[in-house]
């Protein structure tokens, strides 16, 4: 796949505080040998969860001016964050469909030297994998098959909805990251509110409400039989990995769930080894599930 | 700007979009909305934003609190039978909230953020040390990004809204300390 339309996206909450997540994407690029471009320019999408929620239109022109910098160089954009992708396909999407609309931005745009033309395309990177990788080409390359492993998928609202602006999968009954896991050989459970929010969203108004919802989440996959949690979402990474202690401090069981990035779940199937990945980085262990898929590794657990 | 005309136009906006008559009040909202369930319905209530919009009641919406625990999952826009874009009237609303000055801070915080580094969460000495250590090319640095981000709150309302935002806060810390001296007199 010589010429690539692909620059990557990172957005801030990857590249600064979970690095680890980068680092298993660009594992699983170079596997694929799919070349990707880091170019200078970009700022915030703007977080769909802050900016949009005192000025949308100034949210709208942010994301835009990131549109214009990836189209100016000819290229699409590739982005491992839901709110990244919720805000710049969402923006993409609205400013297609309403000229009027993009006309307005293209004014505010234009203070700064830039415009959007409406030309290029916006994808998830979980999204690349199921519709440019493919589940075929995935299954075919497994090396060490994920069999005996049981997992929760959580997809997460920013890649999904609103549904008629991103068109990625069902909004209420997706089934790519499910898809996508048992293509490795895992299998998945399905527990009451998966489609629920992990609880991030409401964490400016309400810590501690989201921290019940992500307690409640946590417990329900538990319940269904899950030994780890499989997420695409950095937000949802944060609720579920870095603050799951407290999210399970007023719940009954109290076991800690291992969470995964669907990429390093991937890379580990695809035979990468675990030394190139940062599982030390990780606030739940997960030493547990790389025992049991990689006997030898002989991890501690406590 | 008057908050009624305000509310006036976001009630005319999503009349545009779908059939005032067409919200039938059958609570999807509120079953698909995950704070609403987690609060029993007491603390935040789409069903009820969207009946208060449409009779022009949500002005007593505005400075309630309430109107930020929305998660923005949109759960509720997709369950609508109707197709009443329930999230997008929820963002509205906040927006309005937000040019009288009523935001919470952390929203703010990280709003001002954006503005003053082009990012939410700027990137850090210590980041790049461990990016670094990964393999990762550091991150860089957007100067003309920075400004381009200040052209453009000054081009929108962005930046009169945070300025009446601190105001807001402000005044109410003025009248709270008035009240505090009050009572000790």
């Amino acid at each position: 796949m010589a010429d690539t339309p692909w620059a990557l996206y990172m957005g801030c909450v990857i590249p600064n505080r979970l690095p680890y997540m980068e680092v298993a994407m660009r594992e699983t690029l170079s596997y694929f040998e799919i070349s990707t471009q880091d170019i200078s320019g970009f700022t915030c999408c703007p977080n769909p969860l802050t900016l949009s929620h005192i000025d949308h239109e100034a949210a709208l022109a942010i994301s835009a001016r990131n549109l214009a910098i990836a189209e100016e160089k000819g290229l699409n954009i590739l982005t491992p964050c839901n709110g990244c992708f919720e805000a710049l396909k969402g923006t993409a999407a609205c400013l297609q469909e309403d000229a009027e609309l993009r006309a307005k931005v293209n004014t505010i745009l234009s203070k700064t030297g830039h415009e959007y033309k409406g030309t290029i395309q916006v994808k998830h990177f979980i999204q690349f994998l199921f519709e440019d990788i493919g589940l075929g080409t995935i299954a075919e390359s497994v090396a060490l098959p994920l069999n005996d492993l049981v997992v929760a998928t959580h997809i997460g609202c920013h890649i999904l909805r609103p549904s008629n602006l991103l068109n990625v999968d069902d909004a209420q009954r997706p089934t790519i990251l499910h898809q996508l896991v048992r293509a490795l050989g895992a299998k998945t459970v399905q527990y009451p509110d998966e489609m629920d929010c992990c609880g991030y969203g409401t964490r400016p108004a309400d810590k501690d409400m989201a921290l019940k919802m992500t307690g409640n989440k946590l417990e329900n996959m538990k319940f269904a039989g899950a030994e780890a949690l499989v997420v695409i979402c950095p937000a949802c990474t944060l609720q579920f990995d870095l603050m799951q202690r407290l999210a399970l401090r007023d719940t009954e069981d109290k076991t800690p769930l291992p969470v995964f990035y669907y990429p390093e779940l991937l890379n580990l199937a695809l035979g990468i080894s675990p030394d190139k990945m940062g599982f030390n980085l990780h606030r739940v262990k997960v030493n547990p599930v790389l025992n049991k898929l990689l006997p030898d590794l002989a991890l501690p657990t406590t | 700007m008057d908050v009624e005309e305000r509310l006036e136009e976001i009630a005319q906006k999503l009349a545009k979009r779908v059939d005032t008559k067409s919200c039938f009040q059958c609570g999807s909202c509120v079953s698909a909305c995950p704070v609403s369930r987690i609060t029993d319905g007491e603390l935040y209530h789409p069903r009820r934003i969207v009946r208060a919009t449409l009779e022009g009641e949500a002005s007593k919406l505005l400075e309630q609190p309430s109107l930020w625990l929305c998660t923005s999952c949109h759960a509720c826009l997709e369950h609508c039978p109707q197709k009443v874009p329930v999230s997008e009237l929820v963002q509205d609303l906040q927006n309005l909230a937000s040019e009288l000055g009523v935001t919470p801070d952390d929203i703010v915080s990280e709003v001002e953020n954006i503005i003053a580094t082009g990012w939410a969460l700027a990137p850090s000495e210590s980041a790049n040390k461990r990016r670094v250590e990964l393999g990762l090319p550091p991150i860089p640095l957007e100067e003309k990004g920075k400004k381009d981000l200040h052209t453009i709150a000054k081009a929108t309302e962005l930046l009169s809204r945070l300025k009446k935002i601190k105001e807001h806060k402000a005044a109410l810390k003025a009248a709270d300390e008035a009240i505090q001296e009050g009572g000790e007199a």
